[in-house]
């Protein structure tokens, strides 16, 4: 007497059977540029998961490109926090970009310690939707810890890091190699979680009108 | 009526702050030194302090601190308002057994048995409840105040609800049990009474006349035929806790032992009066610093982003505000105040939101940060209606009301902004979007600038030029 066999979908439904698709399913936020969301997985920025940008120097349109995200989180009601920026964010600049001032949160602290482990309690709290932060020097280990915590907190995390660093390995779902262009920025998808590495061209209309 | 009584035997023990397996507290009189708390499985309370030296040479002692105790009976008077609105304390020294201080605190349950449920559901509540606050006792359930003592004395733990049963429960009871003065009782052993009931049986008016009106009196009272009026317990206007530390303690991992009491002693005070705090003190007094000079006291005032009474929370901000104050010297004792009181604000919630709990999660996450790394260094951003750019904004505190009145009209501006502006040795090149601005001459800070946007080195900067000295400025970063 044997046991009839199972169908395929009772196959599919027992907890040990893992499907390669699985991994590709990824929760993200639209990014507002339209040929950048079309070549990540799950159209944007990832949730509850860690970004890393490399700008190739400092001030080539990298705000830009986080700016209308950032603005239509801040009008939805969500909170966005800034930890350690380079320079000190100009309100104005971000009133124009449509962001709602109130809602962001902005932590300049005395030392690069005191910006990681700010950087770790907001991301682990989840009542901020994003956090900017431009570490400094980032080991193995203080990775792992954000991206745990933007895990639990399901917070999407943008790090602005220095172009040297993506030669480190890093758990990060997402890595983006950022080149200037003319009017835009190259970006390099050279990690992505979920999808194929590949490279796009965005414009930056704000940023060519400036230039 | 109908009373839990309390009986905290070794109170004067946990009133020290202090929970170590060494620690006892001894009585003095005269030359003679007696054990009254502490270490109650190696040694019985009474114990002379120098038999007690000789047997168990690691017990360290310490004298009784009355403050302590009404302090600490004040605290667990607040707890235990949660189980009646009817409350009654006394820490006696009994004429009997040494001296020994006997801790009482009885809650009148008979009018909560609904809200809780039931006697049953309330006992075990108010046990579970007891255990967490750290204190060691005995409860009884009576409908007299002598009785419950009576009882949570010998450890009578079956409830008695009516009157009626008294007698019985009281009769095969040893008569040393009553704690009577040491003359009544060795008159009434000379009888040949040995039991509550045997007493019980005799007539009153003979028992007065032959050992005094206080005899009868008493035991009416322990019966309910009398009433027994002793001033109820009010909840006090203002917190204010101090613990003495009976060592030295030189880092601030040492401190969180008793701060973590204090708080929760500190919450109960706000739960009892059903408000909470926003603002608090924490004083740290300090023993002689180094160099023998005495150290002026070390005061924390610390500050909620919204009002709470949940101890955790007080706690936590607690701990990151000491994490970042070095110590100047080691600390002698902890005084916890607390005087102005906000309700916290609950307000009418909607069933279906589901954002709720996030503003509570939002202004603990900031309280933490503050605590950690300074106000200043955690803002929010807002802006001013002013055409000089280094005016045009502000920072903000993260929980100051919102009053967004300006807007922004100008022309783009860039993300990031050099405060002060940063002076340039040479003349930028591969300027473009020229924009003039001026004024300030009513405040004092005029300005004649010609702003430009200019590439330097591959980014984008926005640089003026001061018209008055024709010096190059930057000022923004295009980002």
């Amino acid at each position: 007497m044997t046991a009839p066999a199972p169908s395929l979908s009772e196959v599919l439904a027992r907890p040990d059977v893992w499907r390669g698709s699985d991994f590709a399913r990824v929760t993200a936020e639209p990014s507002g540029h339209a040929e950048l969301d079309r070549r990540l997985p799950g159209g944007g920025w990832p949730v509850g998961a860690l970004t890393e940008l490399f700008p190739e120097t400092q001030g080539i349109g990298e705000m830009q490109l986080v700016l209308p995200w950032i603005a239509r989180l801040t009008q939805a009601g969500g909170r966005v926090a800034m930890v350690d920026p380079p320079h000190l964010p100009f309100a104005p600049a971000l009133a124009q970009a449509g962001i709602v001032l109130s809602r962001l949160l902005l932590v300049r602290p005395q030392s690069e310690d005191g910006g990681l482990w700010a950087t770790e309690q907001i991301l682990r709290a989840g009542s901020c939707g994003a956090v900017l932060a431009w570490p400094g020097r980032l080991g193995a280990v203080e990775l792992k810890r954000f991206q745990l915590a933007a895990e639990t907190g399901k917070t999407t995390a943008l790090l602005f890091r220095e172009p040297r660093a993506a030669a480190e390995f890093s758990p990060a779902a997402l890595r983006l190699k950022l080149t200037a262009r003319p009017g835009g920025l190259r970006i390099d998808i050279f990690k992505c979680r979920g999808g194929t590495p590949t490279a796009v061209e965005v414009l930056l209309p704000a940023l060519a009108a400036n230039g | 009526m109908l009373w839990l009584g309390l009986h905290l035997p070794q109170f004067s023990l946990e009133a020290l702050g202090d929970a170590s397996a060494s620690q006892v507290v001894t009585g003095r009189r005269g030359a003679r030194r007696w054990v009254i708390a502490g270490a109650a499985d190696r040694i019985a309370p009474g114990t002379d302090w120098g038999t007690v030296q000789v047997l168990h040479p690691d017990l360290r002692a310490a004298e009784r601190k009355p403050r302590a105790e009404r302090e600490t009976m004040q605290s667990l008077v607040a707890w235990a308002w949660r189980y009646g609105s009817e409350l009654v304390w006394e820490i006696t020294e009994s004429e009997l057994d040494f001296g020994l201080p006997c801790a009482l605190l009885w809650v009148e349950i008979g009018a909560s048995l609904k809200l809780y449920g039931g006697l049953a559901a309330l006992l075990a509540h108010f046990d579970a409840g007891f255990a967490e606050t750290g204190h060691v006792g005995s409860r009884a359930v009576a409908p007299t105040l002598e009785a419950a003592a009576l009882f949570a004395r010998i450890g009578l733990t079956e409830p008695v609800i009516e009157r009626e049963q008294l007698p019985a429960a009281l009769d095969a009871l040893p008569l040393a049990s009553l704690m009577l003065t040491p003359r009544t009782s060795e008159a009434l052993k000379a009888i040949g009474l040995s039991r509550i009931g045997e007493l019980l049986a005799l007539p009153a008016a003979a028992l007065g006349k032959r050992h005094g009106a206080q005899l009868v009196t008493f035991l009416d009272r322990l019966l309910g035929r009398r009433p027994d009026v002793r001033p109820r317990w009010r909840p006090p206007a203002k917190f204010q806790r101090r613990i003495d530390l009976l060592g030295e303690v030189e880092y601030t991992e040492g401190l969180l032992f008793p701060l973590q009491r204090m708080t929760r002693e500190l919450g109960n005070f706000l739960k009892a009066r059903d408000t909470g705090l926003q603002v608090f003190r924490l004083t740290l007094v300090h023993g002689r610093a180094s160099g023998g000079r005495p150290q002026a006291d070390t005061v924390l005032d610390l500050r909620l982003a919204t009002s709470a009474r949940d101890p955790e929370r007080l706690l936590r901000v607690l701990r990151e505000q000491l994490s970042r104050t070095p110590l100047p010297a080691p600390v002698r004792s902890l005084r916890l105040n607390a005087e102005q009181f906000i309700e916290p604000a609950t307000g009418q919630r909607d069933l279906f939101d589901a954002t709720r709990g996030d503003d509570e999660a939002w202004s603990q996450l900031v309280e933490k940060l503050v605590a950690r790394l300074g106000a200043e260094a955690v803002t929010s951003l807002g802006l001013i209606a002013d055409h000089r750019p280094e005016r045009s904004w502000r920072t903000r505190a993260c929980d100051a009301p919102l009053a967004e009145v300006a807007r922004v009209t100008a022309p783009p501006r860039p993300i990031w902004l050099i405060d002060p502006p940063k002076p340039l040795s040479t003349t930028p090149k591969a300027l473009a979007a020229a924009e003039r601005l001026e004024g300030g001459w009513w405040d004092g800070g005029d300005v004649l600038r010609d702003y430009y946007h200019a590439d330097l080195h591959g980014g984008r900067f926005w640089v003026f030029q001061d018209r008055l000295t024709s010096a190059w400025f930057l000022q923004g970063i295009w980002a």
